[in-house]
């Protein structure tokens, strides 16, 4: 339990800070509020609309079947920096993970869920 | 590099699975879809019989992440055995209804492949694997009935109280790690020998572990999600859900207990005692109330879960044997059961109690085949249900827990009013006017799997009721070697 006790002080020390760094301007800074401070902050034109409205599932469908193969080159950039390491084990391993994840391409493609219309 | 063909059921039923999505998604049909699947699952259980592989597979340090034995062999060809008729039932409830058909096989196989890695599991990650793999399938499944509201609400309830209990196994299991350095439970053995660990770190990591489990296994303070689930999702689906994941799950309670933490069997033994007595309780009182006969076959799971685990808190191997048996033949009676009420719901029929009365006037032949799958449900002697309970409560006696051997009987006392009191329901009661009005007239015989797949279950409930030496002949030597 000794060697956690590292933990502990480092856990102290986030938490001092943070609750420092939000109690303190609090306390020590000036605030003047005008309207154009107060605004939400666009870039560009002003704010037209409410973001909470429905909008079409096709964005989070595609989406979904965008972060399969973002997080499929996440696995791909080390794999293939460590790839003498591992050897064929490790070649097969990816070839096959790959394997499933065409298949699962192919099959959303078949089923017409990267067509728009 | 380890020995693959150990591994080659489960990898068959991956690659097939994949095989059949691709078959269904270049233009298969969803019938011929479902009679590959149950080819390839037929096809499976050939190697599985004649050369029943054994051994550790992936070793590391003193363990292994996988471990086949008789048990697990045995428990695998019956998930198999029991998968084959539940495939059947898909089809015929599918077509004519707006769901994706052809993908509920690929489906059942990912989720029979996750419980072959579960009842193998010898690690705690291969084991959080299988059970994910396990489940999400069937979530999925759950949610097949797209434009009904009751399938959708199913699956996000099954997902979201199933996440929760993969959070806690995950914070169990890394409890566990900071206790011990190990996820191993071969490791986990050693460590738990020697004594002088940090107590409640360790003891709250295992509670959490096991917590998972009977999550799973709907025993009663975990039993919530259950009448809801099987109620709402497509009565195939809840087919599934209660004949196979129940018995991975508890191969992989068996071998958790009698494994890693048979040093603490004095700690477990009377605490699972109580939930066994309480599952038993719970589940078949709150069952008489019940007017759905989905929702009365989810709170009779949750009783007969409950009976399971008196052969897992007898902690013998006649015990386990008779787990084994007993789930064997409560996930066949349930197929049954699910088969006839799938041809009722297909026949405009109302699924609900009061909707069977004057059933056998009416149909005969499915009021027959109800009556004898509820007989051996309530443990009516000359059916299989009474020899299953019996096998889980005379090693209980063996064990000394005769109260809770006592409480079983008394609440199969219970459960057997339910069951009879839908039996008197089809035979001698008088229809109301708009079940008579909505029924249609009586048909010729149906030439569809679900009249084979209940007479199957039907006859083999029979078969098994009197010569119960067929089955408790195999599962009481593989329960002598469960590792």
């Amino acid at each position: 339990m000794v060697s956690y006790f590292p933990v502990l002080v480092f856990a102290a020390l986030a938490v001092g800070i943070a609750v420092a760094m939000l109690v303190g301007p609090w306390l020590l800074a000036t605030f003047k509020r005008d309207k154009v401070k107060t605004s939400a902050y666009e870039c560009g034109f002003e704010a037209f609309d409410t973001a909470r409205r429905t909008f079409d599932v096709r964005f989070y469908l595609v989406a979904i079947l965008f972060i399969v193969f973002d997080l499929e080159v996440a696995f791909l950039f080390p794999w293939a920096m460590a790839l003498e390491q591992f050897g064929w084990v490790g070649f097969v391993s990816m070839m096959v993970f790959l394997g499933v994840l065409t298949i699962g391409f192919v099959y959303e493609w078949k089923k017409g869920a990267l067509e728009w219309e | 590099m380890t020995d693959l063909t150990l591994l080659f059921p489960t990898i068959f039923l991956a690659v097939w699975a994949l095989v059949l999505l691709m078959y269904g998604a270049f233009g298969g049909s969803a019938r011929t879809t479902a009679a590959f699947a149950c080819f390839g699952l037929a096809m499976l259980l050939v190697p599985m019989l004649t050369k029943p592989a054994m051994g550790s597979a992936f070793v590391l340090g003193q363990g292994a992440l996988l471990g086949f034995s008789p048990f697990t062999q045995l428990a695998q060809v019956l998930l198999l055995v029991l998968a084959i008729p539940v495939a059947l039932l898909a089809e015929p409830f599918f077509e004519g209804r707006k769901a994706h058909r052809a993908e509920i096989y690929t489906l059942m196989l990912l989720s029979l492949c996750g419980m072959f890695i579960l009842t193998a599991a010898q690690d705690f990650l291969p084991m959080y694997m299988g059970l994910e793999l396990m489940s999400f399938p069937l979530y999925i499944m759950a949610a097949m009935l797209r434009d009904r509201a009751e399938s959708s609400e199913a699956a996000l309830k099954y997902f979201v109280l199933g996440g929760l209990a993969s959070g806690l196994l995950l914070f169990g299991v890394g409890l566990v790690y900071a206790a011990t350095g190990t996820t191993q439970f071969a490791s986990l053995m050693v460590a738990l020998g020697q004594g002088g660990m940090p107590w409640p770190l360790l003891s709250v990591g295992l509670a959490l572990t096991v917590l998972a489990v009977l999550f799973k296994l709907s025993v009663v303070p975990f039993h919530m999600w259950t009448p809801d689930v099987y109620q709402g999702a497509p009565t195939p689906v809840t087919a599934f859900m209660a004949a196979l994941p129940k018995l991975a799950a508890i191969v992989l309670l068996v071998r958790l207990l009698e494994g890693p933490l048979s040093g603490l069997q004095e700690l477990w033994q009377p605490a699972l005692a109580v939930l066994a007595a309480a599952s038993m309780v719970v589940g078949s009182v709150v069952a008489i109330r019940q007017t759905d006969v989905k929702r009365l076959l989810a709170w009779s799971t949750i009783a007969n879960v409950g009976f399971v685990l008196c052969g897992v808190v007898a902690a013998s191997p006649q015990g386990h044997g008779g787990v084994l048996f007993y789930l064997a033949v409560y996930g066949l009676t349930m197929v049954g059961l699910f088969a006839v009420l799938i041809e009722l719901e297909n026949l405009q029929e109302p699924v609900t109690v009061h909707g069977l009365a004057g059933l056998a006037r009416r149909r005969p032949w499915l009021a027959t085949m109800l009556l004898m799958l509820l007989f051996s449900m309530a443990g009516v002697p000359p059916f299989a249900g009474f020899m299953a309970k019996l096998n889980v409560f005379a090693p209980l006696v063996a064990a000394g827990y005769t109260w809770l051997a006592v409480v079983g009987v008394m609440a199969s006392v219970v459960a057997a009013f339910y069951s009879l009191w839908l039996v008197k329901t089809m035979y001698f009661d008088v229809p109301s006017a708009e079940v008579a009005v909505v029924a249609k007239p009586v048909q010729s015989a149906q030439q569809s799997p679900l009249m084979l797949v209940a007479l199957a279950a039907v006859a083999v409930v029979l078969v098994l009721g009197v010569l119960p030496g067929l089955l408790s002949n195999l599962t009481l030597p593989a329960a002598t070697a469960l590792f």
